[in-house]
């Protein structure tokens, strides 16, 4: 018991002295501040601990360093990898984006040519859009998504949007196989086709077909050599497209083709001259067609 | 006396580097609580005076204020487990289970902090009481408590628990 009593007594006199001595600090420290004995006993403690403080600094700061790298890898790869998906999208939405501007340059322009194209005032016409396109070296045809559900019979001339003519729209074929809701076109590029035209503002006649040795591209044969033709003159339908089994089929004659783009005349022997005409018509990118309804349906 | 010199200057020099945020965890509150449960009140209180003079003389602050604190939550801790008279003490296993040990380390600290909290509200110069609770109090009982996870452990082996005949513990 007496040692007990002994115990609490040293105990309470320890604690009392050191709440005591806090006390004393504490309200030093409020009439000095930073000046006498508590701002000595700071600035001591300050001095002893400095150089432990920046030693500790000294080695800690290479482990920090190398963590703050670590995370910093880290959050620049998920970044990076953010940035990456980040731009797929953003390049998805923006072909997307291009595409819809297509289009709708492409409808603008089918739109212009049917509020000024006397062709296009002479006859109905209905909007359609390529679904198939087949061209190689013996066939040159595209599928339409419109048939005879929409007006559209066997031998109506179809159309595209030309972009690089003021005329805003080319021949592109004319039908050959119509179903309910389908079409096949066969275009102008086709080995068979033969397209009766003539240059725009003059007398100049002869017959459109594909240049065999220069794909994409178009002869007009039959023009006389005495006939004058320049480059860059207009050359549109001229009425009537002979074929290569004698029928002749009705073609609106105005119907724009496309530009001559050269005229030769080397043998003084040759008959008639040699003429190449570019279609307006980029037949690479076709989407939006027009097919004008000059064949009558019963 | 070693303890409380390094873990102040690790309180101050290290942790504000290694651990990302505005708060740091408390060392010295964990080495009062491992001093109250190995070593008793005295020592304990012994141990939070020096502790909060140490630490307010680092950081130029008010001397007492601090050393009031520790040695509030050191001596909570160690009457909570000191035996009282009449109770006859086993020597086998005279220590707090570790998840208690942790919980008076999670309560020293809330001491301290709200301690601190309250007396820089009262002379005016605190944060209010909501941006302390949220951006200092609670933030810094988590991180001590998650290093005490640690530091609890190698702190016992350094003061081990002695006992005299009596069952109090032997103070430093």
């Amino acid at each position: 018991m007496l040692i007990g009593k002994n115990r609490h007594l040293r105990r309470r006199a320890v604690i009392g002295l050191l709440l005591a001595a806090s006390l004393t600090l504490l309200t030093l420290s409020f009439r000095q501040g930073s000046e006498g004995a508590i701002g000595a006993i700071q600035r001591g403690a300050l001095a002893i601990t400095a150089p432990f403080s920046s030693a500790t600094t000294r080695v800690t700061k290479p482990f920090v360093d190398a963590w703050n790298w670590t995370s910093g890898l880290v959050d620049a790869r998920s970044e990076n990898a953010k940035l990456k998906n980040e731009l797929e999208i953003a390049n998805a939405a923006n072909q997307t984006l291009q595409q819809v501007q297509s289009e709708l340059a492409q409808d603008n322009l089918l739109l212009h040519f049917t509020q000024n194209s006397q062709i296009a005032a002479q006859y109905p016409f209905v909007g359609a859009t390529v679904t198939r396109q087949v061209p190689n070296a013996y066939s040159q045809t595209i599928t339409i998504n419109v048939g005879s559900g929409g007006g559209v019979a066997v031998g109506d001339p179809v159309v595209a949007p030309a972009g690089s003519s003021n005329l805003f729209a080319g021949l592109v074929g004319r039908v050959t196989t119509v179903t309910a809701n389908a079409s096949s076109v066969e275009l102008i590029l086709d080995p068979d086709t033969a397209v009766s035209a003539r240059v725009q503002g003059g007398t100049v006649r002869g017959v459109a077909v594909p240049n065999p040795g220069n794909p994409g591209v178009l002869d007009l044969q039959m023009v006389p050599q005495a006939e004058q033709v320049k480059p860059n003159q207009v050359v549109v339908t001229a009425g009537l497209q002979p074929n290569r089994q004698g029928l002749q089929a009705l073609l609106p004659a105005g119907i724009p083709i496309g530009l001559v783009t050269s005229v030769s005349q080397s043998d003084l022997n040759d008959v008639f001259k040699g003429i190449e005409v570019t279609p307006f018509v980029d037949f690479g990118s076709l989407d939006r067609v027009l097919v004008l309804k000059v064949v009558k349906t019963p | 006396m070693v303890a409380v010199f390094v873990l102040a200057v690790l309180q101050l020099s290290a942790m504000p580097q290694l651990i990302p945020g505005s708060v740091t965890p408390d060392l010295l509150v964990i080495l009062v609580v491992t001093i109250a449960l190995t070593r008793g009140a005295e020592a304990a209180a012994l141990t939070g005076f020096a502790a909060g003079v140490l630490l307010d003389a680092m950081l130029v602050g008010r001397l007492g204020l601090t050393s009031l604190l520790y040695m509030a939550a050191g001596l909570w801790v160690a009457y909570r487990v000191e035996p009282s008279d009449s109770v006859v003490v086993s020597p086998l296993s005279p220590m707090p289970r570790p998840a208690v040990q942790l919980l008076y380390v999670v309560v020293a600290t809330s001491i301290v902090q709200v301690g601190l909290a309250a007396a820089h509200v009262l002379l005016g110069d605190g944060y209010p009481v909501s941006f302390e609770l949220v951006n200092v109090i609670i933030p810094t009982i988590v991180e001590t408590a998650v290093l005490a996870l640690v530091l609890l452990p190698v702190l016992r082996r350094l003061f081990p628990y002695r006992t005299r005949a009596d069952g109090y513990p032997i103070a430093a």
